[in-house]
């Protein structure tokens, strides 16, 4: 086993030392206290203190407030907008101003808070004012009483522990970034729904761009006909009209150039005979063709007979000299011969070159125009036609374009409208939390105040039902123990109630069983039309999710008429039908308050008239109430219960009194002078 | 160890860590706003650990969550035999021993890391 470490030991001596000196601030304190409590052996004491040290958590306020902001800037930040900035910066009623508050308040206490003293008075009147059990009471009180009846509960440590408890249970948690995630979910399908917005403008622009190019090709569609202003359609039933005629005179137009460019061929070649016949410039004209004729002639003669002499001298060497130069001479003639007598032309070279223009221009070229006329119309023909068949596809494929992005952009449209919803409900739940938050930090005090007014009457409960206990622990009689057993479990739920208490650090789970206010309207109501002796009855009987009670002499459940046999036994039906009518009085005034005819019913009633004989026999304290207030001997006077009715009215805390509920002296203490000397003889 | 001892020795380590939270706490090395939510986890936790090894891990916890309980998690491991850094123990209860706390967490912060990593086999 380890020894103790000197980190223990050093943090002792440390406090120890420190203790010597008087401790001062509260960290001192409770470290001196923690470490003489672990010392004795007692750690989880000591722990227990450190963690009771911690009474509200102020970082709560810091942690709500970072929540807040159900708008989103450009950024992605949140951004609170001006009503949650006024839940928190509001100078009365702010989230701000209500913490400053209430911290003064932890810090100073009642009396050290002057400026707000009006303030928690006013609240815990009204709060009081609220409260059935007290009602009645503090609005007879005047205005010193109300004063006093106030201060007593806020200067009470009791309120002092819900308001942190209540501050506590307000600071727990913090807001969570649903509405940011709303934001960013409705944001992308916005930007979506935007974005395909912008491609149906696109597509629109487009398509009017095209039925704008369309609208000359336009026919009237029960007749085919071009449709008013349609020019290009028009054109292009012109054209085709013309179309047959077009496709011949092209066919005989380039027939006819055809034939004339044949005609400019053979006239260009004659014009090139008659250019080389004529020379030109470095090149002498043609000789005439007889004078080529005859030297053709002779220099064929004389080639042959050097032929002839080689032939027969071939090794005379000047002979073949001869032969080679007469044979030259025939083939140079020849050429010239032949050269001459391609040129089949007499005509001028200026006469042929006229011939040409005037087919060119006379002929050729107007043919060719009327070609290009002709070959341009049916060429404007086909484009017409082209780009209308372009452009109907394009119209079509824009349209189906079109009706598929108004399809997705109906679909983005929708799904980002309920994101916008889905953001929207978010912003106003978070708002709403805001608000409950800034409502529950300006109403903490009322919490704490109505908390506190609880306290009280669950204390007046348990005293009614303590008495209830010391009842049955006394009772001899085991039938009479089984209906005061029933009465006490009467108007309780049925089951335990769980319910979380404590800061979050410090949470724990109780449990509880409230006053079932159904079942004690239900038995108010059969007390009052069928009276005691049926009530009785109800409670042996069970009902409504209570047992039945079981008859210890038969072991079964009673029977109306066995439970009517008890209360014929005058002993029995006082003493249960008593206590029955002052539990249910009790419970029911405590947790539901009382009206003017409630105390009249009392008073004039016979179970009522029992009630009264019976407190004014068994309660000291309520026989004292009353002859303090109605006088010595009061109740011995004719007309009593009538009086008493009179005056319970002016002073509600009378029926508490003649109930015997301790809450009554409370109240008293705050009613009346007398009263104080009541309590004051307690 | 029997349950006997083991129930006294989860006591001793109860005593040690709510007189370190106090020491801290005199100190303000833990707040006043921090020092009631150790509190309640120690009181949460200190009873369900039935073994020393979960003892040990719960030590390891409180240490990784507020590193104040540090040095005594390395003297905890030093004690049972698992820690081996010796040295650094005797140096943190001498930085302990001279009110020097806030040496003595980073030593002991180091001391556990260096455990840490020697358990792991260095891999970290």
């Amino acid at each position: 086993m380890p020894e103790p470490g000197i980190a223990e030991v050093a943090a002792l001596t440390a406090v120890q030392e420190r203790q010597a000196t008087a401790p001062r601030s509260k960290v001192q304190r409770t470290a001196a206290e923690v470490t003489r409590l672990t010392s004795e052996g007692h750690f989880r004491k000591g722990l227990e203190l450190h963690a009771n040290t911690k009474e509200v958590d102020f970082g709560g306020f810091d942690r709500k407030l970072a929540g807040f902001g159900v708008n989103v800037n450009n950024a992605g930040l949140r951004e609170r907008t001006t009503e949650e900035t006024n839940l928190i910066t509001d100078p009365t009623e702010g989230i701000n101003a209500n913490k400053a508050k209430i911290t003064e308040f932890l810090d100073k206490g009642y009396d050290g808070v002057p400026g707000q003293q009006a303030d928690l008075i006013a609240m815990v009147l009204q709060q009081a004012r609220r409260n059935p059990a007290m009602a009645a009471e503090v609005t007879l009180l005047t205005g010193p009483q109300q004063q006093a009846f106030a201060e007593r509960y806020l200067r009470d440590p009791a309120f002092l522990a819900h308001l942190k408890d209540v501050l506590n249970h307000t600071l727990e948690g913090d807001f969570d970034n649903t509405v940011l995630d709303a934001y960013e979910e409705w944001q992308t399908k916005h930007q979506e729904d935007e974005d395909i917005t912008e491609e149906v403008a696109e597509a629109q622009r487009r398509l009017t761009l095209t039925e704008t190019r369309l609208r000359p090709f336009r026919r009237i569609a029960t007749t085919g006909r071009a449709a008013a202003g349609a020019t290009s359609a028009a054109e292009i039933d012109a054209l085709e009209g013309r179309k047959g005629a077009n496709t011949a005179d092209v066919d005989h137009h380039q027939r006819e150039i055809e034939l004339i460019q044949g005609q400019l061929t053979q006239l260009e070649g004659e014009l090139n005979a008659a250019r080389r016949r004529d020379g030109g410039v470095g090149t002498p004209p043609m000789r005439d063709p007889a004078v080529i004729a005859g030297e053709y002639a002779t220099a064929e003669a004389r080639m042959n007979t050097a032929k002839v002499a080689t032939r027969n001298n071939p090794r005379d060497y000047g002979m073949r000299v001869d032969f080679d130069e007469a044979q030259a001479d025939f083939n140079k003639l020849a050429a010239e011969k032949a050269e001459r007598a391609a040129v089949n032309t007499t005509r001028a070279v200026g006469t042929i070159e006229g011939d040409i223009n005037t087919l060119k221009s006379a002929r050729l070229i107007p043919e060719q125009n009327d070609l290009r006329t002709k070959q341009g119309e049916l060429k404007k023909l086909e484009d017409l036609k082209a780009t209308e068949k372009e452009l109907e596809d394009a119209e079509k494929e824009l349209r189906d374009a079109l009706r598929e992005a108004r399809s997705r952009q109906r679909v983005a449209h929708g799904d980002a409208s309920k994101l916008l919803r889905a953001y929207e409900s978010q912003k106003a739940l978070r708002l709403a939390a805001e608000t409950t938050f800034k409502e529950r930090v300006s109403g903490a005090y009322g919490e704490a105040a109505a908390a506190t007014m609880n306290d009280v009457l669950q204390e007046s409960l348990q005293h009614m039902s303590a008495g209830l206990n010391k009842l049955k622990e006394e009772e001899k009689g085991e039938a009479e123990r089984i209906a005061l057993e029933a009465i006490q479990n009467r108007w309780q739920v049925t089951d335990n109630i769980a319910r979380r208490r404590g800061p979050w650090w410090n949470r724990r789970t109780e449990t509880h069983r409230p006053v079932d206010k159904a079942q004690l309207g239900r038995d108010f109501d059969t007390l009052l039309n069928n009276g005691d002796r049926q009530l009785v009855v109800n409670i042996l009987r069970g009902g409504n999710g209570r047992a039945e009670r079981i008859n210890p002499t038969t072991g079964v459940a009673y029977t109306e008429n066995e439970i009517n046999s008890l209360l014929d036994k005058k002993d029995f039906s006082d003493k249960i039908g008593g206590e029955a009518i002052k539990q249910l009085l009790a419970q029911r005034f405590l947790t539901s308050g009382f009206r003017r005819e409630d105390i009249n019913i009392i008073a004039r009633s016979t179970w009522g008239a029992g009630m009264l004989d019976k407190a004014i026999q068994s309660n000291a304290q309520f026989r004292s109430d009353i002859e303090k207030v109605m006088g010595q001997n009061a109740f011995n006077r004719t007309g009593f219960r009538e009086r008493f009715a009179q005056v319970a009215n002016e002073r509600p805390w009378l029926i508490y009194s003649l109930l015997g509920i301790p809450f009554a002296a409370r109240m008293a203490l705050e009613a009346t002078p007398q009263s104080e000397q009541l309590q004051n003889q307690n | 160890m029997d349950p006997q001892s083991f129930n006294l020795y989860r006591e001793k380590i109860g005593e040690s860590l709510t007189k370190r939270l106090n020491d801290a706490y005199l100190h303000g090395i833990i707040s006043e706003d921090e020092s009631p939510i150790i509190a309640q986890f120690i009181l949460d936790n200190i009873d369900k650990p039935t073994t020393h090894q979960e003892l040990i891990t719960l030590l390891e916890e409180l240490a990784n969550k507020w590193p104040v309980f540090g040095p005594i998690l390395v003297m905890e491991r030093a004690a049972s035999g698992e820690e081996k850094t010796d040295e650094a123990v005797e140096q943190i209860q001498q930085l302990i021993k001279e009110d020097r706390i806030d040496e003595a967490i980073a030593a002991a912060g180091e001391a556990t890391s260096a455990s840490d990593k020697l358990a792991t086999g260095g891999s970290q």
